[in-house]
């Protein structure tokens, strides 16, 4: 990192956190300020480091490890449950038999996680923004989405769903019309955050321009999930590494170029179109009434590495197998991880009001970084 | 895969990372039979493939920070510092870990400390 | 009097800190506050501030590092104060339970009066622990109001004047 000269003197220091109304998650940034404008960042990720990689490799076998690391991040649960089952199933050499119907459901799954996602994620910017409006507006439209994952997977948050070699739960011919029918009000409501987000003056004030990253910087800092996409990186592991059906149905890629913060919104808002594409055509592409589980006889035995997408960006699992119930090695390289490098480096220069909205239109989760 | 001794792994690297191309995946350690090693992931936009590039340590050897070439490596570097005591270059004490925690915990112990404690649990 | 326990009663500040958990409960929390299960027509607020808080909502199964800050928090808090665990993992430490770096629940560091267990906890779960926590408040907040070398004195009773006891002492006579 570059040194940048610091007059201890006329600087301010403002902690921030690690308990704080903007962060629903412990961290501590720790900004020197000159007149409001922020001249050094410092970070403190550490408040939920609870070892997981470690219980994976002594206390829970690798049946368990898909409910396991689905605590890793409440909001993205079902992304890290995916991204381990594929992981194990490579690793146990079973991958090619999986059903398509274990791939649709679990796509269905994983989309409308991002969908709540993406929803939560704006509402909240929109409340550091000081909308408070927009926020409930938002999260009573993100209710529709849970109530739908509440039918399909009997949970609102943490579903579950994934288990190595199949899922737990298929989706019965009614529910799959019901679902149907909720879609159309979730599209409705996607077309509402479009409208705020593109038309609403202050939010588009407020947000252009703010911690612009180019296009270059995002490849060098190694950016994934939507804030590359917002500078105009082509990159979507749902594409690069495809577990389900994405190719198939011909996923598009939303990139923007702008690179500001809000570029990244919108580009949340758009891929929420796409998620629920996603999710029609994986409904209508199976039925009921396949296979939803193999049976699994054999311990992970080979190494496998899984690139997955999930709502904040690609999301590395490798697993080592020994051939024991219990894998060798559980390496997990969450999104937020490979998005944080670059924080301290749009934050400088930018006054500090303006700091949480920043912050936020990267979509930190802390729990995934700590782990 | 690309094996790499502690000397040209620097070299190797750089001749394979090319940010518009290769991205940047993570950093990672593992003991296993044959000691400890460092593990560099990327991945290649054109191929889709991911690459490894395999370091082998001894214990205690200190390792050089490659966050010159690869800018966001450090954050990577710091916490195997922390999780499996390697010695790397620029590391932060106690990033990921508080002062009272178990110290390298990833590292392979006779017996774990959370197993030694699961088993004080169920008695 | 009694203005001030009609107030501490209807208007109850919530301060939500999160101890290493998963974030659902924390977004459940969140998603209490919101128009659906909007528990801000108990009155309840969200404040960031300890000093005005009453209710202490914790999620996770407190990690080594948010030790200390728990209890920096839980000391900051005014009396009277009650402390709701929420979540299977804040109550007994959940699967993170025996991992290197947790303590196994939040009553392993400050007295816990509610718990609400669920992974994750369900809103509705989450109001009823925050309606019970009321009533705890309101119990707590009584036994403050007399000190105590002086209970005896008024009326003999625990826990102070209850003023529905009393009314049932005057119908009685
Ligand atoms: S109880 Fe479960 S859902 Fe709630 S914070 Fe803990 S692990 Fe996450």
């Amino acid at each position: 990192m570059k040194k940048i000269k610091v007059n201890q003197e006329i600087c301010t220091t403002i902690p921030m956190g690690s308990q704080h109304v903007a962060l629903p998650e412990p961290v501590k940034l720790v900004f020197d300020t000159e007149n409001e404008v922020v001249k050094r960042v410092s970070f403190d990720v550490s408040y939920v480091h609870r070892g997981i990689e470690k219980s994976l490799t002594t206390m829970y076998d690798f049946k368990k490890a898909p409910y396991v690391v689905g605590r890793i991040c409440g909001i993205c649960a079902i992304a890290h449950s995916i991204a381990c089952t594929v992981a194990l199933e490579r690793s146990i050499g079973i991958d090619g038999e999986v059903p398509d119907r274990v791939r649709a459901v679990r796509m269905i799954g994983l989309e409308l996680d991002r969908l709540q996602s993406h929803f939560l994620i704006n509402g909240h910017l929109a409340e550091v923004c000081g909308y408070e409006n927009i926020f409930m507006h938002l999260w009573r439209c993100r209710e529709f989405i849970l109530d739908t994952a509440d039918m399909l997977f009997g949970n609102r948050v943490q579903y579950d769903v994934v288990c190595v070699g199949g899922v737990n739960r298929d989706i019965d011919e009614k529910t799959g019309t019901r679902i149907s029918e909720a879609l159309e009000e979730i599209e409705e409501s996607i077309g509402f955050m479009e409208e705020v987000f593109t038309r609403d003056k202050t939010l588009v004030k407020r947000l252009e321009g703010l911690g612009v990253v180019s296009k270059d910087k995002a490849f060098e800092y190694g950016l994934v999930g939507p804030s590359a996409r917002a500078s105009g990186v082509k990159t979507d592991c749902r594409i690069e590494d495809d577990w389900g059906m994405y190719r198939d149905f011909g996923l598009e890629i939303i990139t923007m170029t702008e690179g500001d913060a809000l570029a990244r919104c919108l580009v949340r808002v758009l891929e929420c179109f796409e998620s629920v594409r996603m999710i029609r055509e994986a409904l209508d592409s199976t039925s009921p009434g396949e296979e939803i589980q193999l049976r699994v006889r054999d311990n992970p035995k080979k190494d496998a590495v899984c690139r997955n997408e999930a709502p904040r960006g690609e999301l590395f699992y490798y697993i080592r197998g020994t051939g024991k119930k219990i894998p060798g090695r559980v390496k997990i390289r969450t999104p937020t991880f490979a998005n944080i490098p670059i924080l301290p480096h749009v934050m400088i220069g930018v006054r500090y009001n303006d700091v949480p909205p920043l912050l936020m239109s990267f979509d930190p989760c802390l729990s995934c970084t700590g782990r | 895969m690309i094996e790499a001794s502690l000397m040209d792994f620097k070299d190797k690297i750089r001749k394979l990372y090319i940010p518009e191309k290769v991205h940047y995946i993570g950093v990672d350690a593992y003991e296993g039979e044959e000691g400890l090693e460092v593990r560099y992931w990327f991945f290649s936009y054109e191929t889709r493939d991911v690459v490894m590039v395999r370091v082998s340590v001894k214990h205690g050897e200190r390792v050089p920070s490659i966050s010159d070439i690869v800018k966001p490596a450090f954050m990577g570097e710091w916490e195997i510092a922390d999780l499996f005591g390697i010695e790397i270059e620029g590391r932060v004490e106690n990033f990921f870990l508080s002062p009272d925690s178990p110290r390298a915990p990833l590292l392979n112990k006779k017996k774990s400390e959370d197993q030694a404690g699961r088993e004080m649990g169920e008695k | 009097m009694k203005i001030f326990e009609l107030g501490k009663a209807k208007s109850p500040w919530i301060l939500h800190y999160n101890t290493g958990s998963c974030n659902g409960c924390d977004i459940e929390l969140l998603a209490v506050l919101t128009p659906r299960y909007d528990v801000e027509r108990f009155g309840m607020l969200n404040k960031g501030n300890p000093k005005q808080a009453d209710i202490l909502l914790i999620t996770g199964p407190v990690t080594k590092r948010c030790r200390e800050r728990l209890l920096n928090l839980y000391l900051q808090v005014p009396e009277p104060k009650v402390v709701v665990a929420v979540g299977t993992c804040s109550c007994g430490g959940g699967v993170f339970r025996h991992m290197y770096n947790v303590e196994n629940g939040v009553e392993r560091v400050i007295p816990v009066d509610v718990y609400v267990p669920g992974c994750a906890a369900r809103p509705q779960q989450i109001i009823d622990g925050v309606v019970k926590a009321l009533q705890i408040l309101r119990e707590k907040g009584r036994a403050l109001e007399v000190p105590p070398h002086l209970k005896k004195i008024v009326r003999g009773r625990e826990g102070g004047i209850d003023r529905e006891s009393l009314l049932e002492d005057l119908r009685r006579r």
